[in-house]
């Protein structure tokens, strides 16, 4: 592109058709990877959402980043960790309080025979670095580089923490045939 | 090989498990896009927020500390006390002055006489 032709490509002119794709390619992807990360429907829409609005800000003000995706999956990294933390220190709390459930709801016990929730379950027994660059992966359909990036640790370890995560997730899961789970141990 | 396709269908599995509905992504994206055309409140205007305060803040300070320095620089009081015509003077940081009438002028014995033999 000649810079002449399109001065004002950098301010979102043009840009603008593209950051709408870009964000509407990306939200559920980002929406899945935070829902792994932290096990919650709408802690997931609300900070995909969030860095998918620090984007489409860094587009209009700035132009694109290198990487959208990059950027976009570092920010809700970022934001899911703190999500994962500030639940982590308020439980107790919420037990004292008398907050949470004591014993799940009719909702809650559907949920739990779902296969989201046995993703989920077997998802949280992987290691916290090895969940996470599977999740960037599969879901966030980020390249080694880019997850190594993100997670600042190099393409061969990623590699290594995905295979790892893999291969422990073959013996977590249930057996799914025909839509239907079976225990397999 | 069978191995492979375990791997391949464990991933299936995640993505299918975890991938959102699309009238949620459609609601996210919106609510983004929506978000961010709302111009932000640029960096600089914090940092200039913030600047103000500190000077606000160190004017207060400052203002403060010159306060107490000007109280503390204050002369000390002083206690005055008469006995018969000599006032005696007591400054708090121990200092003492006696004022009386000048003492009587003394004659003679200013000059010398020499007398040469």
């Amino acid at each position: 592109m000649t810079p002449g032709l399109l001065p004002n490509a950098h301010l979102g002119f043009i840009a603008g058709v593209e950051v709408e794709e870009v964000v509407a390619t990306l939200a559920p992807r980002l929406v899945a990877y935070v829902l792994g990360r932290t096990s919650c429907r709408g802690t997931a829409e609300d900070i995909a959402q969030e860095a998918l609005t620090a984007l489409v800000r860094r587009w209009k003000q700035t132009g694109p980043p290198e990487s959208p995706d990059r950027y976009a999956f570092a920010i809700a990294r970022r934001r899911a960790g703190r999500a994962v933390a500030r639940r982590a220190l308020l439980a107790p709390l919420d037990a004292l309080r008398g907050v949470a459930r004591d014993e799940p709801g009719v909702d809650q016990a559907y949920e739990d025979r779902t296969e989201l929730a046995s993703v989920l379950s077997a998802m949280r027994a992987l290691g916290r670095a090895d969940r996470d660059a599977l999740l960037l992966r599969v879901v966030g359909e980020l390249s080694f580089d880019e997850i190594a990036n993100v997670t600042g640790s190099s393409p061969g370890a990623v590699k290594m923490r995905i295979s790892r995560a893999r291969r422990r997730l073959v013996a977590l899961l249930p057996e799914h045939s025909n839509g239907r789970r079976t225990q397999s141990a | 090989m069978d191995d492979e396709r375990n791997l391949h269908e464990v991933d299936a599995r995640v993505r299918a498990a975890l991938m959102t509905d699309a009238a949620a992504s459609d609601r996210v994206t919106a609510r983004a896009l929506a978000d961010g055309s709302v111009r932000a409140v640029p960096r600089n205007w914090y940092a200039v927020v913030i600047v103000a305060a500190l000077i606000v803040v160190l004017g207060a300070g400052v203002w403060q500390w010159r306060r107490t320095t000007r109280a503390s620089a204050a002369p000390p009081s002083l206690a005055i006390t008469g006995h018969g015509s000599i006032l005696v003077v007591d400054s708090e940081d121990g200092r003492r002055w006696v004022v009386g009438p000048a003492p009587a002028r003394r004659t003679g014995g200013n000059y010398v006489i020499v007398i040469p033999q």
